[in-house]
């Protein structure tokens, strides 16, 4: 049946197919309970055990599907073509698999297949870049930042069952429309519907199969609270798990946790989280200018006091002693230090902190180069390359403005011949029908100073106007945002890229931007 | 300006005024006169200034709303483009891309999702553009940009409303952090300005431009600035770690950043990475703790070396990052 898997085609084994009967029947290997219960649903050790049993239920023939789409359920999963050749064929589908034995006959699930069913849905892998898996392990504050706080009720997804649903006050029913027909269906029993903050629609919604229900604000935070709650109780409920030969024995587990299908901040954000709410309650997110030659000299090198890389001498003793110190204390020594010799920066979390010292360092030669070309008397002393490394502490970076490449002697490689830019001659615009389409925006600096960026009320009108660079740009949290991509040129030179990244901005005002770079851009043809 | 600009520009054109009138008889426009009719709207002030003439030169070519309604899909078209890619507008290159690459490596924050995006949830703000005055044109022009460090925006605006800052008060405080180091470097600068040399001839040494002996004079200049760093380094180090002796220019290495390294090694591109910060210490299950250590740190992971062959297999393999409990989150809409 199955010649080769995917990444992800395991998890629809599983759930589609009776493996989790097939593993109840000859005995579940304790230690891949014992291995999930304590290293996590998704590690390689879980994986490969998994897998064996997988190429074995396969290979022996005993691996059946068990979950098709049935004619009261709408298709789950499916595209909407193929549901629709489901829904016209359905009666003979059904009726060759289940001539032929590829189907098992509907029934209920086992505790055990319900809780593997859970634990398969919201199981993830270990990285820094994953999501945390169990609200338990997180601090107090990140946690009351999930529990307390809008912004952090809308970063968690919950998988809710049909009992789970009926008591919240959460939808049971969906409709969805295939061909002008609409479908209405009840969750059945092994259904899980998914509850989560849509950001695009912003609102909360719930989706189960191919249909989804808006969900009333005050009834879906309820249910994220009473399951963040739960989840923090520890565990309440036993499920009985047969280990083979030692026979059926109970595992805790806890009935928030297991709802909980998505925390949608990762391992490293936690960690930056707690970092920059300890760094702010030691006072850190004040600073003030430095008054003395001796109060710079104490705060330049203090990134690299407590993360310097070198591999001799000083560092090694610093290395050695960041052993021996928990990390905690660590950073928060780091981000004090970074507050009491007047840097500023000093709270964000250490890894951040860091970055801003390095960056700071590598784009100095830059930051000179444009400093002593703006001739602004403000920046005369800082321009210079050695300085502003000197001053690197201080996390100020620099970049280069889009189409002024030439003015800081970069070169580029056209048709092979080195040649120096023209001044403003690199812009992108993604048109339809090009041979091959820009794969974003670019435009020149200077004409990212003139964009405008407006409000429209309901007839179109523009109802207000804020300035790139403006004083009101510069102080607002959704316009003035950046973010970073690397990309590599003809010549294999590196270049990381800064794009504006504006964010809770209405169609209107996005498809403002969009004609107003248009146009910038074709002013330059 | 490369042919694929010019491309774009005629081919909008196109898109906008290139359409066929009602049997497919015949364009309302040559290519010519759509490029001229496209710089022409170009030219005007607001959108709505073009879609009326739009509409208007529609209506007067028998064509409807045609010219409008393309123009507007074309519109519709980078707005989505600007929705998931943004605009790009500034950038570092070089030497100093590699620099910062090779720190976010080291602190795996790159490297790990794709060749493209960088670093997920994290954004810089501007702290004020640097503008000069062209000579020839008489016009402001921008050369490039002052910028804040970067960090993941969701988790400082929490640690900020924890701290008691309001949801609109989070941009005006970040101004005013940024407005204060800014400050604060520029009395740096000032008070450091002894012993470096003038800004002309500093900037002597910048990428792309040759060196001179303005550039051996900064070196010897800032020799003073790194000794007196030493001085003042070594008093505080003695002072709170007894007992131990260090070499003076590993000290100076670790005070005064990398130029002692530099000296020694102009090429090394590990010079300005600095260790992985730690971190916190928690109940967290196996692994965790170690993969946030064992980030990627070698170049043989680096997407833009191994043409992503390496970094893919090792996310298919071991990395599984793209396997969080938000997996099938895209199934839903859900982020």
């Amino acid at each position: 049946m199955v010649g080769a898997k995917g990444p992800e085609s395991l998890e629809n084994l599983f759930l589609n197919t009776n493996f989790l009967s097939l593993l109840e029947e000859g005995g579940v290997p304790k230690e891949l309970v014992t291995l999930m219960e304590t290293r996590g649903t998704h590690t390689a050790e879980v994986d490969a055990m998994l897998n064996s049993y997988m190429s074995e239920f396969i290979q022996t023939g005993k691996l059946k599907l068990e979950r098709m789409p049935t004619a009261g359920m709408p298709p789950s999963l499916l595209s909407e073509e193929a549901a629709r050749e489901y829904l016209q064929n359905e009666t003979k589908i059904q009726e060759t698999l289940n001539q032929h034995g590829f189907v098992r006959k509907n029934r209920s699930l086992t505790a055990f297949e319900k809780f593997m069913r859970q634990r398969i849905r919201r199981s993830g892998a270990v990285t820094p870049i994953t999501n945390v898996s169990d609200v338990a392990r997180l601090s107090e504050e990140s946690f009351n930042y999930l529990l307390e706080t809008e912004p952090g009720r809308q970063k968690i997804s919950l998988a809710v069952d049909r009992d789970y649903a009926a008591r919240m006050g959460l939808p049971t029913s969906f409709t969805s429309e295939i061909d002008g027909k609409v479908l209405t269906s009840e969750m059945e029993e092994s259904a899980v519907g998914k509850l989560f903050y849509n950001k695009k629609a912003n609102r909360y919604q719930m989706s189960v199969g191919g249909a989804t229900e808006n969900v009333e604000k005050s009834i879906a935070e309820a249910a994220i609270q009473d399951t963040l709650r739960e989840a923090r109780q520890g565990r309440s409920l036993s499920v009985g798990v047969p280990f083979g030969a030692a026979g059926q024995q109970n595992i805790g587990i806890n009935p928030g946790t297991e709802r909980i299908a998505n925390v949608a901040m990762s391992e490293i954000e936690q960690t930056e989280l707690d970092q920059m709410r300890r760094a702010r309650s030691l006072g850190a997110g004040t600073v003030s200018a430095p008054s003395t030659k001796d109060e710079v000299l104490r705060a330049v090198g203090t990134t690299r006091e407590f993360y310097g890389s070198d591999s001799s001498g000083y560092s090694q003793i610093l290395a050695a002693e960041a052993g021996t110190t928990p990390g905690s204390l660590k950073t928060a020594e780091f981000a004090q230090t970074l507050a009491q010799r007047g840097l500023p920066y000093a709270s964000l979390d250490a890894r951040s902190r860091v970055l801003a010292t390095a960056e700071a360092s590598a784009t100095s030669e830059i930051g000179a180069r444009m400093l002593s070309l703006a001739g602004d008397t403000r920046f005369q002393k800082l321009a210079s390359a050695e300085t502003l490394s000197d001053l690197s502490d201080y996390g100020i970076q620099f970049m280069m403005a889009q189409g002024k490449e030439g003015r800081f002697g970069f070169k580029s490689v056209v048709g092979g011949r080195v040649i120096t830019p023209n001044e403003n001659s690199y812009f992108r615009t993604p048109i339809s029908g090009t041979p091959k389409r820009a794969s974003r925006v670019i435009m020149t600096a200077d004409d990212l100073m003139k964009l405008k960026f407006r409000t429209f009320d309901e007839s179109g009108s523009a109802m207000s106007e804020i300035a790139f660079g403006s004083k009101e740009f510069i102080e607002s949290s959704e316009l003035n945002r950046f973010v970073d991509s690397f990309v590599q040129n003809n010549s294999s030179e590196k270049i990381l890229n800064r794009a504006l990244s504006i964010k809770n901005q209405s169609r209107a005002t996005m498809e403002d931007l969009a004609d107003q770079v248009i146009s910038l851009n074709i002013r330059k043809i | 300006m490369s042919n694929a600009m010019r491309g774009e520009a005629s081919q909008l054109a196109q898109n906008v005024f290139g359409v066929y009138s009602g049997a497919r008889q015949g364009a309302y426009f040559s290519a010519d006169e759509s490029m001229e009719e496209l710089l022409r709207i170009a030219s005007m002030a607001t959108q709505g200034e073009r879609e009326t003439y739009l509409r208007t030169l529609g209506e007067n070519r028998g064509a409807g709303s045609a010219f409008f309604d393309a123009y507007r899909k074309q519109v519709k078209s980078v707005a989505d483009s600007i929705e998931t890619t943004n605009i790009t507008a500034m950038k570092v290159q070089g030497r100093a891309a590699e620099q910062i690459e090779e720190a976010r490596v080291a602190q795996s924050l790159t490297g790990i999702k794709d060749t493209d995006v960088a670093v997920r949830g994290r954004t810089s703000s501007l702290i004020e553009p640097v503008n000069i005055l062209d000579d020839a044109t008489g016009e402001t022009s921008t050369v490039g940009f002052i910028m804040s460090p970067s960090v993941t925006d969701d988790m400082d605006i929490a640690a900020r409303l924890a701290s008691g800052q309001t949801l609109p008060g989070v941009g005006p405080a970040r101004a005013a952090e940024n407005a204060a180091a800014l400050d604060s470097v520029i009395a740096a600068g000032e008070l450091v300005s002894g012993s470096r040399v003038n800004a002309t001839t500093a900037t002597g040494r910048t990428s792309g431009v040759s060196g001179s002996s303005a550039a051996a004079r900064a070196e010897d200049m800032g020799s003073l600035f790194v000794e007196e760093a030493i001085n003042k380094g070594a008093n505080f180090y003695k002072k709170n770690k007894t007992g131990i002796l260090v070499a003076g220019a590993v000290l100076a290495s670790a005070m005064i950043g990398s130029r002692v390294a530099r000296k020694n090694n102009t090429k090394d591109l590990y010079e300005d990475t600095m260790m992985l910060a730690p971190p916190e210490e928690g109940e967290r299950p196996y692994g965790i703790q170690e993969a946030l250590l064992n980030g990627q740190k070698s170049r043989r992971r680096d997407p833009l070396f191994t043409a992503g062959v390496v970094g893919n297999l090792d996310r298919q393999k071991i990395g599984h990052t793209s396997m969080g409990s938000d997996k099938n989150s895209h199934l839903f809409g859900d982020r």
